[in-house]
């Protein structure tokens, strides 16, 4: 099956899953990193629409 | 001679002695619906099994996924009312007695379902006579019977001051027989003190005896497929799983039938859009847990790979019952969609075009037209192009994003009408719900370990009478609701009292220490 | 050059939380002298290790995995207690949780490492661990276990590093007492905080939005460490149930613990003001829940797969019933169902001496339960045929032994070291609220802060 093959390629492959956890660790620094500063800048003037978690 | 806000009196009592044309009619429809599945039941009985498809090796099919599908819904009833009350959550109050209503019901037709799937009902006897211990169908059969008594009574107890107000605030011209039966069911409630204290300890006592019976009820339930060796039912994940899945059914139930009580009796003052909004919190936990419940399972299988698992799964995942099982799954995240990505999109961005319903109504015909190519793709020679591998990805693919800009497109309707997209998500997992005990029953009969293929389709009998058992849980509700109030007349008033006082509140100071406090020195590493 | 003077939120027990900072005593470092003292043994009984081989374990064909793995997911399931408490009870909306969060959350911390130390010291060849990064197959449970921890250390850090930073101001701007090398450290690790209203609101949407990635997180992280065992078919680890069960022994032993460190840090701080016998009895209405659970599951697991019968299976449930690993599994279920159950019900409300009793049971329970569902099966695998004579049996050496001992030691060093240098108490979270009362859970929570007077 068409779509199987994908899957099945992706299942076969080997490597290398250094990709995996350096996207996935890399991509949560930059977040954290980007978050950090967005919480010490706090002195704009606050979005007209809040996420206010309910 | 208990008195109640002349307002409850006007939206909750005076309904129930006022009977109009569209109950009529709805009672009507329903009860043909149900005269017809007894019919088909009547047949059945007469005829023998065989007017069923089931056969060997499929001996448990529609009936025994209606039975688990109504249990499961029982469940709403535990969860609002028993679980609720337990953690002290004010906003259940208007809705207890919806829930329990449905709790109560669900587990009369689910029990007939397994009445009805027997060919020889008499049979039934044995159990008692000459039931072993050891079967998990006795432990079925008790925990079943004792939950039941159990939610009987969690229904009365509430029950009972309402009766009693009833009794005192009926209109002078309601009928004789009505005013005997609440004054019966009041069982002379007085409404002092005293019963008060004992009214309450007692649902206290029967609140957090309940959920136990609860879990174990649909854990048990569970236990009867998976005690067997039988591949895909085998499995140790079957308890917890069952009751996520009967929890997360039940609130979508309860959603369906806040929502019919709110329109037909105007209740919109009693059941708000607190109720909606909280309701809809447990919805997407039970949504999400439901998700990684069916991941770990069939995971596990994947990666496994042991011979007569794998072809239950792999008839699941693209054989015979790909169409169900793909179905479900796309009522699931739709259901999960429904309730959170409203929420999630600010009002700024109404105007972009993709949030225009007239772009999903697009998005969905496009997508509608595609499917019909692609599943006629592989018998007509016109098309043959389309069924090549890439083109068929491609096909799927576009398909999916078809269907996520219309989901996109009606995102701000959904948002602008949070109870009726919370009842639609109710209705999804409902149909969803009852598609997830077919993908669990089915595959397994029809690939059982030692027999190689085996196929079944339901009947006209088995589709009938499930149509009528739909048909009698919603009359049972409807004419119960006529009778007796829709919201939990003195749960409510309590609730307002409670909220009163609360406002007044003031954060006691915490407990004085016995110790002085540290004087602190001169620094010193 | 540091601006005008920054905001903290008053908190009348300020002095209490911030005592243990400004002065050490000299018994504990004795302590710390100690536990340096068995990191030190652990560290000559890995360079032995590390000399001749993992011979010197017990570990041996077909038992591959022991104690370091056992210590491996019990650390990592002992990490969950603090994401639990910070995270998921405070999108539960329970206030309760507030002065708790930090003390939990270092937990988490410092036993992380240590987790993962684990699988290092359990390699024979720790530098192959850089094959899964740069051979690792996708659908290997080993690089999504990977993975998953590092992306849950990572965040922890960040978590807790974000819920410190206003009491890391704190420290900077009141402990004018402490060495110069202490004071920079604040500063530089205070990243200008200056508490300014606008920065607390941000700080608790972070926190809030957090909470929820980390509650994902804790139930996929350990989800997919027991996938490391439910993916092979070994009988006895091939059970989809054992996403669930180590998710829940985890918030069960984490729960525990933070209570055990709680207790201490009660006693030895002073802290009776701060850490009411109120807190503890809603751990222990929590943790009656969690014992109740953990029993369900282990009857869901046993049951389904005792009444099977299949071939494969039994043995590993005789094993553990009745055979090598009785003593230990009929020891777990005493000490971590029946007598903490007994315990919390009808001993535990407002006796925090029972409730620790309870909890450290229920620990040793736990530890022992991670290694009756490792070793069982490996002693029994699928092609029992094979396993010739003499074969299937596996005792722990003194290696093995130290090296455990050594890692509860450095958690113990860690977290005192931290509460020497940081308060333990989370002082701005359980500042006075200026108009707020305990709000039943689910409603939204008003924060009010940037003013010292009340509203």
């Amino acid at each position: 099956m068409h779509i199987g093959e994908l899957i099945s390629a992706f299942f076969t492959s080997d490597g290398p899953g250094g990709v995996v956890v350096i996207t996935v660790v890399g991509l949560a620094a930059g977040i954290y990193f980007w978050l950090i500063r967005w919480i010490l800048r706090g002195s704009e003037p606050e979005e007209k629409e809040r996420y206010r978690f309910k | 001679m208990l008195a109640i806000d002349a307002k409850d009196k006007e939206k909750i009592v005076m309904p129930l002695f006022r009977t109009s044309r569209a109950f009529i009619a709805l009672v009507s429809a329903l009860g043909t619906l149900a005269l017809i599945g007894v019919a088909a039941y009547a047949r059945q009985l007469y005829l023998g099994l065989g007017v069923t498809n089931m056969d060997r090796p499929v001996y448990w099919s529609t009936y025994m996924v209606n039975f688990i599908f109504f249990i499961g819904i029982s469940h709403a009833g535990t969860l609002i009312s028993a679980i609720l009350r337990v953690t002290g959550a004010e906003w259940r109050r208007p809705i207890t007695r919806v829930a329990e209503a449905i709790t109560v019901f669900a587990l009369m037709i689910g029990t007939l379902q397994i009445i009805i799937d027997m060919g020889r009902p008499d049979r039934l006897a044995f159990t008692i006579l000459n039931g072993r211990l050891q079967s998990p169908i006795i432990w079925d059969i008790v925990s079943v019977t004792v939950y039941f008594l159990s939610s009987i009574t969690y229904l009365y107890l509430p029950l009972m001051p309402d009766a009693a107000i009833l009794r005192d605030n009926c209109p002078p011209d309601a009928p004789a027989w009505q005013v005997k039966m609440y004054t019966l069911l009041a069982l002379g409630w007085r409404g002092n003190r005293a019963q008060w204290v004992r009214l309450e300890k007692g649902i206290a006592f029967l609140a957090v005896f309940i959920i136990p019976v609860a879990i174990s009820v649909h854990s048990i339930i569970s236990w009867i497929l998976a005690t067997t060796v039988q591949p895909g039912w085998h499995s140790t994940i079957f308890g917890p799983y069952f009751v996520i899945g009967a929890i997360f059914s039940g609130i979508g139930a309860l959603f369906l039938a806040m929502t019919g009580i709110r329109k037909a009796l105007g209740l919109e003052g009693y059941i708000g859009l607190r109720q909606y909004r909280n309701l809809g919190l447990l919805f997407l936990t039970m949504n999400a847990l439901w998700f990684y419940f069916t991941y770990a399972e069939n995971l596990g299988i994947a990666a496994g790979q042991q011979p007569e698992e794998f072809v239950v799964l792999a008839a699941k995942l693209w054989g015979e019952f790909a169409p169900t099982f793909w179905l479900m799954i796309l009522m699931m995240v739709a259901a999960f969609w429904i309730l959170v990505v409203p929420k999630l999109l600010p009002a700024s961005v109404e105007r972009v075009a993709v949030f225009q319903p007239r772009v999903a109504f697009a998005s969905v015909g496009a997508a509608v037209i595609l499917f019909a190519l692609v599943s006629l793709s592989p018998r007509t020679p016109a098309l043959a192009a389309l069924s090549t591998a890439n083109s068929l990805t491609l096909a799927w693919a576009a398909i999916i994003a078809l269907l996520i800009f219309a989901a996109l497109g009606v995102t701000f309707w959904l948002k602008a009408h949070p109870v009726a997209s919370a009842t639609i998500a109710g209705g999804i997992v409902l149909v969803g719900m009852w598609l997830e005990r077919w993908n669990i029953i089915l595959p397994t009969v029809t690939h059982p370990r030692l027999i190689p293929y085996a196929a079944y389709f339901p009947s006209l009998t088995e589709g009938l009478v499930t149509l009528g058992s739909l048909a009698l849980f919603v009359m049972m509700f409807v004419v119960f609701f006529k009778f007796f109030p829709a919201v939990s007349i003195w749960e409510v008033a309590e609730g307002r009292v409670i909220e009163a006082a609360q406002s007044k509140n003031i954060m006691p100071a915490p407990e004085p220490s016995k110790t002085g406090l540290l004087r602190p020195r001169k620094f010193k590493l | 050059m540091r601006p005008a003077t920054s905001y903290h939120p008053q908190n009348k027990n300020e002095a209490v939380i911030l005592a243990p900072v400004r002065r050490v005593t000299f018994e504990e470092r004795w302590l710390w002298a100690i536990l340096l003292g068995l990191m030190g043994l652990g560290a000559y009984a890995y360079l032995t290790q590390w000399n001749s081989g993992l011979g010197v374990t017990g570990l041996n064909r077909p038992v591959y995995w022991g104690i370091y793995i056992t210590n491996f997911v019990f650390f990592i399931g002992l990490a969950h207690s603090g994401t639990f408490i910070s995270a998921i009870l405070r999108l539960a909306g329970a206030g309760w949780r507030k002065p708790l969060t930090r003390a939990a959350e270092a937990i988490t911390l410092f036993s992380l490492p240590f987790g993962v130390g684990s699988i290092l010291i359990d390699m024979g060849r720790p530098d192959r661990v850089l094959n899964i990064m740069f051979y690792g197959r996708f659908q290997s449970p080993l690089l999504w276990d990977i993975t998953a921890v590092s992306l849950y250390l990572f965040s922890s850090i960040v978590f807790f590093y974000l819920s410190l930073l206003p009491d890391i101001a704190l420290c900077r701007d009141r402990l004018t007492e402490a060495p110069a090398w202490q004071q920079k450290m604040y500063k530089i690790l205070a990243l200008g905080w200056m508490g300014r209203p606008e920065q607390f609101e941000r700080l608790e949407r972070v926190l809030d939005g957090m909470a929820i990635f980390m509650t994902l997180l804790v139930v996929t992280v350990h989800t997919v460490v027991s996938w490391v065992f439910g993916m092979t078919v070994q009988p006895g680890w091939h059970t989809a149930l054992i996403g669930p069960f180590f998710l829940v022994g985890a918030i069960f032993s984490g729960t525990a613990a933070v209570v055990i460190v709680l207790a201490i840090l009660r006693r030895v701080y002073h802290m009776e003001n701060v850490l009411p016998v109120s807190l503890f009895n809603s751990l222990r209405k929590l943790l009656i829940v969690f014992t109740v659970a953990w029993l369900y599951m282990m009857i869901a697991e046993f049951l389904t797969a005792s009444y099977g019968g299949l071939a494969d299976e039994m043995p590993v449930i005789w094993q553990k019933f009745t055979g090598d690993f009785a003593g230990l599994f009929w020891t777990m279920a005493l000490a971590v169902f029946v007598f903490p159950i007994l315990i919390f019900v009808f001993l535990g409300k407002d006796h925090i001496g029972w409730m620790v009793t309870a909890c450290v049971l229920i620990n040793i329970g736990m530890w022992i339960e991670r290694f009756v569902v490792i070793v069982p099966t490996e002693t029994r695998p699928r092609l029992v045929s094979t396993l010739m004579e003499g074969m299937g049996n596996y005792t722990p050496s003194w290696v093995e032994i130290a090296i455990t001992v050594s890692l509860f030691a450095g958690l113990t060093l860690l977290y005192v070291v931290f509460t020497r240098f940081f308060p333990i108490v989370p002082i701005w979270e359980t500042a006075e609220e200026t108009a707020e009362t305990e709000l039943p859970p689910v409603e939204p929570r008003r924060k009010v802060f940037g003013t010292r007077q009340s509203l």
